[in-house]
């Protein structure tokens, strides 16, 4: 039923249907959140990645072919957009001065710690499998990794969070 | 702390974030509405090359698409070397540049898979090691016309975005359906890059639209699929349901019109050295069947890719075996 629901939505959207893409928005807000601060640490970063996919996703939403899939074309756009972020901050920082910066803000700090203890690499793929549910499949293909590169870093993410918090499945 | 599921605890979004949404959501620009362009009608059409450029993000394949929309100012053709390509890679990892040029001699008669407005093709080449920060490129007709040109990372043309992914890995993400804009001549294209181990590859795809034939313009009318049946629904828009073309037909068509197609790249690296390379096709199209979660039976149409280094210290292949393509390091091309 919800997945009708949204479907109605984004039919809506691609008819240009402001509120309709708002409340696609809106009701894909967490897991953009937690996928672009896997990627990016930092939340003023992860507001510009998320604002800038919101336009991204606005301008081209009437080329998207089938309904059902906004919410992964979404976060392709959005993981792209969070590399682009990634890719210019390293771009303009010395390489080998540049540690990951471990976030300060106020918020969902208990999300944040497990997120600094692992690399990029396993932050992306576990936020991909345990905030949204994909496949190791889909994630390979979101991410442009091959299934077993993914299987590999869920596994080697869950070992390293384990060694921090016990127990991780 | 010992919490297994950190991941799907329940967070808050911060004000930062949230104020930035609102703000891009309450201020949308106003854009016009899909056109008819884009309904059901042309989705099937455009089926199998959707298909082909899915299947080449999740092979991971260092592509190229180039997508040429049909030339509604059509032109005369020269036979000889009606399309090709330069590609320039350039801001290398030690400040240098690698221009990439496809000489003219190199034809690219096979390996031609098929869509029902468009053809395409692969090649590639390969800056071995070279860290390459963006890629320029610019294609032009057979009267050495631009038609194109664009730079990445971070270029757009006809809504398509080229991203740096990392130092070294470039994707120009596609339009997840790429416009046939009338009067547009290319409306698409589409890279990625193997991340290899040893050495950097860029392959492309071209897809060309035909120009100036019309016999291949009657093989593209007989292409128009059948509409069945026709639906006014609620918001006053058209849903049609269509009966679209063989595959067979399709391939038919496509063949036919990739046979002049002309593409040659030569690699200057940043040291000067200037070396011409070559990347060839199969000439042949695989059918991937598979079953949907749902239980219902789809398939797709993708292009047999064959990749060779002439310089010969490489031929590796691409055999892809699954439509929802892995990247195998022991099938990398």
């Amino acid at each position: 039923m919800k997945n009708k629901e949204t479907e109605q939505l984004v039919y809506l959207a691609k008819t240009r249907d402001k509120d309709a893409f708002a409340e696609l928005i809106r009701r894909n807000m967490t897991q953009m959140y937690k996928v672009s601060l896997s990627i990016l640490m930092n939340d003023e970063d992860v507001a510009d990645a998320i604002q800038d996919s919101i336009l991204n996703c606005w301008e081209k939403i009437s080329t998207l072919r089938e309904e059902k899939y906004f919410s992964t074309w979404l976060i392709r756009i959005l993981i792209n957009n969070c590399y682009a972020i990634l890719n210019d901050r390293k771009r303009y920082t010395d390489l080998s001065e540049w540690e990951e910066p471990v976030s300060e803000d106020e918020y969902n700090i208990e999300l944040k710690e497990a997120m600094s203890k692992l690399d990029e690499k396993y932050r992306l793929v576990m936020t991909l499998y345990y905030v949204y549910d994909y496949k190791t499949s889909e994630i390979a293909e979101l991410a442009g990794l091959s299934k077993s590169t993914v299987t590999t870093r869920l596994q080697r993410g869950r070992e390293i969070l384990a060694k921090y918090y016990g127990d991780f499945r | 702390m010992n919490n297994p599921n950190i991941f799907q605890k329940e967070i808050i979004i911060p004000d930062i974030v949230r104020t930035k949404a609102e703000d891009v959501l309450a201020n949308l620009p106003d854009l016009p509405a899909a056109t008819r362009s884009s309904d059901e009608t042309k989705r099937k059409k455009k089926r199998m090359l959707i298909r082909v450029v899915a299947f080449a993000s999740a092979a991971a394949a260092a592509a190229l698409i180039f997508f040429v929309a049909r030339n509604q100012f059509a032109r005369k053709k020269s036979k000889a070397n009606p399309f090709a390509i330069t590609v320039n890679a350039q801001e290398m990892e030690d400040g240098g540049s690698l221009p990439l040029t496809y000489p003219n001699d190199f034809l690219a008669e096979k390996g031609i898979s098929c869509g029902p407005e468009t053809c395409e093709f692969s090649l590639g080449f390969d800056v071995q090691g070279e860290d390459v920060k963006s890629v320029e490129y610019s294609f032009y007709n057979s009267f050495a016309e631009v038609q194109h040109k664009g730079i990445g990372p971070s270029d757009n043309f006809h809504g398509i975005e080229i991203k740096p992914y990392y130092a070294d890995y470039f994707e120009v993400i596609p339009d997840y359906n790429p416009r046939n804009v009338p009067g547009q001549r290319y409306y698409g294209s589409y890279t990625i890059n193997y991340p290899f181990t040893d050495k950097k590859f860029f392959e492309f795809f071209l897809v060309k639209e035909i120009i100036d034939r019309p016999d291949l313009e009657q093989m593209y009318y007989d292409l128009e699929p059948e509409v069945l049946n026709e639906t006014i629904m609620p918001d006053g828009s058209i849903r049609q349901e269509v009966m679209p073309p063989s595959d067979e037909e399709i391939v038919e068509y496509y063949n036919a019109i990739f046979e002049d197609v002309v593409v040659t790249i030569t690699v200057h690296f940043s040291d000067g050295a200037v070396e011409t390379r070559y990347v060839g096709f199969r000439g042949d199209m695989i059918e991937q069947r598979w079953t949907l979660d749902d239980g219902t039976e789809d398939s797709w149409l993708y292009p047999g890719i064959e990749c060779f280094f002439l310089t010969g210290e490489e031929v590796k292949k691409i055999d892809f075996e699954h439509p929802v393509i892995q990247y195998e390091e022991t099938k990398k091309c």
